[in-house]
């Protein structure tokens, strides 16, 4: 599904059974005692979350993978930041058993951030969005966002 | 840090100086040119963007010089990265619990 180099990856050993595990992703009541103050979410394919971190910072997208107790995908984005908007990166929780517990592997893909420092084209493709956004226009989704290397 | 960052980029005008910046250094002098706005806005609004990393300053004679500065934004690389490992911490300690709880006869 998602083919580029993740940027971000991080693996961490967890002492519980996978079913247990993926209950974390798509129950909120479960999900706020990890991630942010208030959670909302609609587990299912192209359903929406929003989960607020601090007050401040809000983090928003859709799930685009639910496989139960082995994956869950998830577009990544913060509220008002428009180098890296709603839907502008992706989330990947892969659980995977492991002696009596279950190791999580999660891949960020997609930071526009990468882009941005990598080369003088990136930079020049988000500063000529973030002009066109200062100007009014709607500018639609990131191209590049999507795009597949 | 993130809420610099955000803050920086909230205003239009700021958004504008990033963009003049692209192609190398200018004074604030030939930024405010641009711009409708006082030459103590434009200052005002390329303080906030030195403060939140955006952009550096450079001083040669009674000249300033301000460029974008990219590290600015590898710091929010650097955010995220932080915000991830900091959260896994959690899920690990809040699905541990779980499972004892769970396994409790």
């Amino acid at each position: 599904m998602n083919h580029n180099t993740p940027i971000l990856t991080k693996r961490i050993f967890i002492e519980c059974s996978p079913k247990t595990l993926f209950s974390f992703f798509v129950d909120p009541d479960k999900m706020v005692r990890w991630i942010g103050q208030h959670v909302l979410l609609e587990p299912k394919i192209g359903g929406k979350y929003r989960i607020d971190i601090n007050g401040e910072n809000i983090a928003l997208g859709e799930y685009k993978e639910i496989t139960p107790y082995e994956k869950v995908v998830l577009t990544w984005g913060w509220e008002g930041l428009e180098i890296m908007p709603p839907g502008s990166s992706t989330v990947e929780f892969v659980l995977t058993p492991h002696d009596s517990g279950t190791l999580l592997t999660l891949n960020h893909f997609d930071l526009p951030i990468e882009k941005m420092t990598s080369n003088d084209q990136g930079w020049t493709h988000y500063m000529t969005r973030l002009q066109r956004l200062a100007e009014g226009q709607n500018i639609g989704p990131d191209p590049w966002a999507t795009d597949k290397k | 840090m993130i809420e610099k960052v955000i803050a920086s980029l909230s205003v239009p005008s700021r958004r504008e100086i990033l963009y003049l910046l692209r192609d190398g250094e200018l004074t604030s002098t030939a930024i405010a040119e641009h711009f409708e706005i006082s030459a103590p806005a434009i200052s005002q609004h390329l303080k906030v963007l030195q403060h939140s990393g955006l952009v550096a300053v450079r001083k040669s004679g009674t000249k300033r010089y301000y460029r974008i500065r990219k590290e600015g934004f590898k710091d929010l690389k650097a955010f995220i990265d932080q915000f991830w490992d900091d959260s896994l911490i959690r899920l690990k300690e809040a699905a541990e619990e779980e499972e004892r709880r769970n396994n409790e006869p």
